[in-house]
């Protein structure tokens, strides 16, 4: 069958080839990932992945599959769902793979004063403040993936646009009504979920390693007071392990890993609810009054 | 052609000079055989992986780390399974990938294992089935179907899963199903088990090869063709290398077991992928009736299935031999009068055309 996409992107330290006979995918990929750099035909593919119609019963929801390798990993999904699948699958080849890193779940955003790690179980808030921060002159190097190399307090920039869930979006339209989203996709496994175009920043594609500042345990509590307060390095060593995709599976590297970052720079924990306050302490963080 | 990965296990000079676009395809390749970590070893120990291509040497480290992570897994999985047999007082005896990790041996560097494989003499098999229960290892609910199948008809019991590690114990009384072709005499297996390391045991070398050669040809499914035909070819390179008269026994014991026409198989396809040749008269000695005309169907089911299955590998028909080889696996191991009414419960919606999709 013919590929209405067929796309060799440079991602971050990978080259990621996407290829769909899904005609509706043409559009979001081509509004979110415009701007990212293509491959050439001599490149190193890291991740072969793709996103086909899979046939069901005549008259039955229509149904698509995503592969990695060309390969079966995941149960087919709705063919409504198929962009956020992608979006997904891309994320799990980085998830699964790639070991040459100490891999946080964590938002990773940057200034020219270096990089601050946002490590966060899901609906901590860590995309909603990339985003926020990314639509407010910041760079963002990730909403999931924190690419540190051991031994080092470098992370490594694999931005992809910001996946938003449900509230979270609606905040950021309020607030930035010319923002670019992808589809709005309903009815996931993680409710509404769209996702944010938030290259703007002139360095977002640069492969270079960033110096990691500081690490922000974000917390967002609705009805709650906001704080930005310093956390002690044993407890946010655990709380980042925890966050780690492959701490340990690196074993006694990984311990050594996640040390080196810890000792490295000063943890916080950050607990808000209201966006504007938010990228003042982020800003506070920035002038590196926070202190190392 | 010969699948880049198959080219480069052989011969590891042969990645040298490959553009990175074919790179990634060996890479692909090896990684859905399972086999990217034990090529990532195969290279190293070549002196090629320090001048891979940076992209592709990552993948290799990447996995070589994570299945070092597995082999650490599978130390702890195994303390508390020590403790469980010594109190029963029975051998724990390991096999396939498990074994081969726990003796060391060359086919372990950057083996993955799925499940944990143990042999129990028939007579302790309810004894330790209670045991490692007591020991957290549950089995799994299924169909009463399932369960009286597994019991009856197959040579082991039910998958037991630990109930906090979620690892998965597959516990075996022979290497065979009771009701496949071969009257493998399992009792002969106890009686030459060797020590591999502190509390375990393995099969006697000659049966480590003829029970994986055993498996991969009754088989009915073939995830990991390839993987098993590389542990082969590992496992004989090591021992004829090691053992004097080595293809000798492994010939005598093969008659003792009933099993030369696999071991003949496995050496027909180890010698085809990977240039380790048998002395000829023992293949003479192994070689089953009609060899040359059934050499023809064989060769068309299993030169499809021990190819990567990745686009870039398969041959055509691979969908058909992959179907001829699931009866096939099943004709062997069940006598017609079991099969029809196993395939008509279970079966036939396997045979089903696969999605080919993309």
């Amino acid at each position: 069958m013919a590929h209405a996409l067929d796309q060799a992107l440079r991602i971050g330290p990978y080259t990621y080839r996407i290829r769909s006979e899904l005609p509706e995918l043409a559009a979001p990929v081509a509004s979110l990932y415009g701007a990212f750099p293509k491959a050439d035909t001599n490149s190193y593919i890291d991740f072969d992945v793709s996103l086909s119609p899979v046939s069901g019963r005549p008259g039955g929801t229509p149904r698509a599959i995503f592969r990695f390798d060309h390969r079966d990993h995941f149960a087919p999904v709705e063919r409504r769902h198929a962009f956020a699948t992608l979006e997904w699958g891309m994320n799990w080849c980085v998830s699964v793979h790639c070991n040459e890193y100490l891999k946080l779940h964590a938002g990773v955003v940057a200034t020219a004063h270096g990089a601050i790690v946002l490590p966060g179980v899901p609906g901590a808030g860590k995309s909603t403040l990339c985003a926020l921060l990314g639509l407010n002159g910041w760079r963002v190097l990730s909403d999931e993936h924190a690419l540190v190399t051991p031994g080092t307090l470098d992370v490594t920039p694999i931005y992809r646009p910001i996946s938003l869930k449900n509230e979270s979006i609606t905040l950021i339209e309020s607030l930035h009504s010319g923002a670019t989203f992808g589809p709005r996709i309903v009815d996931t496994h993680k409710g509404t979920v769209s996702h944010l175009k938030a290259d703007q920043h002139p360095d977002t594609f640069d492969p270079r390693p960033v110096t990691v500042r500081a690490i922000v345990f974000p917390h967002y509590r609705a009805d709650a007071e906001q704080r930005l307060a310093r956390r002690s390095k044993t407890s946010s060593f655990l709380t980042a392990a925890y966050h780690a995709f492959n701490y340990s599976l690196l074993g006694t590297g990984g311990f050594e890993a996640m040390q080196t970052l810890i000792d490295g720079v000063p943890c916080y924990d950050l607990q808000y609810h209201d966006p504007e306050w938010a990228l003042r302490a982020f800003d506070y963080l920035a002038r590196g009054e926070g202190g190392a | 052609m010969t699948p880049m990965l198959i080219e480069a296990l052989r011969e590891p000079r042969s990645v040298s000079g490959l553009p990175p676009p074919a790179l990634a395809v060996l890479v692909a390749q090896a990684r859905t055989t399972n086999l990217l970590a034990a090529l990532g070893h195969r290279l190293e120990a070549a002196g090629i992986l320090e001048g891979i291509l940076p992209e592709a040497g990552r993948h290799f480290r990447s996995a070589m780390l994570a299945q070092e992570k597995q082999q650490r897994d599978l130390a702890h999985e195994l303390s508390p399974l020590v403790r469980v047999f010594d109190a029963l007082g029975e051998p724990l005896v390991l096999l396939k990938g498990a074994a081969y990790i726990a003796a060391g041996l060359d086919c372990s560097r950057g083996r993955l294992i799925s499940d944990l494989d143990l042999l129990v003499r028939e007579a302790a098999i309810d004894r330790a089935e209670q045991a490692l229960q007591s020991a957290g290892w549950e089995g799994v609910k299924q169909e009463a179907y399932d369960d009286r199948y597994y019991r009856r008809w197959m040579h082991e019991i039910p998958p037991l899963v630990h109930r906090s590690r979620g690892s998965v114990l597959d516990v075996h009384h022979t290497i065979l199903p009771p009701t496949a072709g071969p009257r493998v005499p399992a009792e002969r297996l106890f009686e030459r088990l060797q020590p591999i390391a502190p509390g375990i045991h393995g099969l006697a070398t000659e049966d480590m090869i003829l029970h994986s050669a055993a498996h991969l040809f009754f088989e009915s499914e073939f995830p990991h063709a390839l993987r098993d035909l590389w542990d082969q070819r590992c496992l004989l390179l090591q021992f004829s290398e090691q053992i004097p008269d080595f293809w000798d026994r492994l010939a005598v014991r093969a008659g003792e077991m009933d099993l030369e026409t696999p071991l003949w198989l496995s050496l027909r396809y180890v010698e085809m992928h990977f240039a380790i040749t048998p002395p000829p008269d023992v293949l003479d000695r192994l070689r089953p009736r009609a060899s040359v005309p059934r050499s023809m169907w064989w060769d068309f089911l299993f030169r499809r299935i021990f190819r990567p299955d990745h686009p870039s590998a398969r041959l055509r028909f691979h969908a058909t031999a992959e179907q001829l080889l699931f009866l096939r696996g099943h004709a062997l191991r069940m006598p017609p009068w079991l099969l029809l009414p196993h395939l008509a419960r279970k079966g036939f919606r396997r045979l089903a055309p696969a999605n080919e999709g993309a």
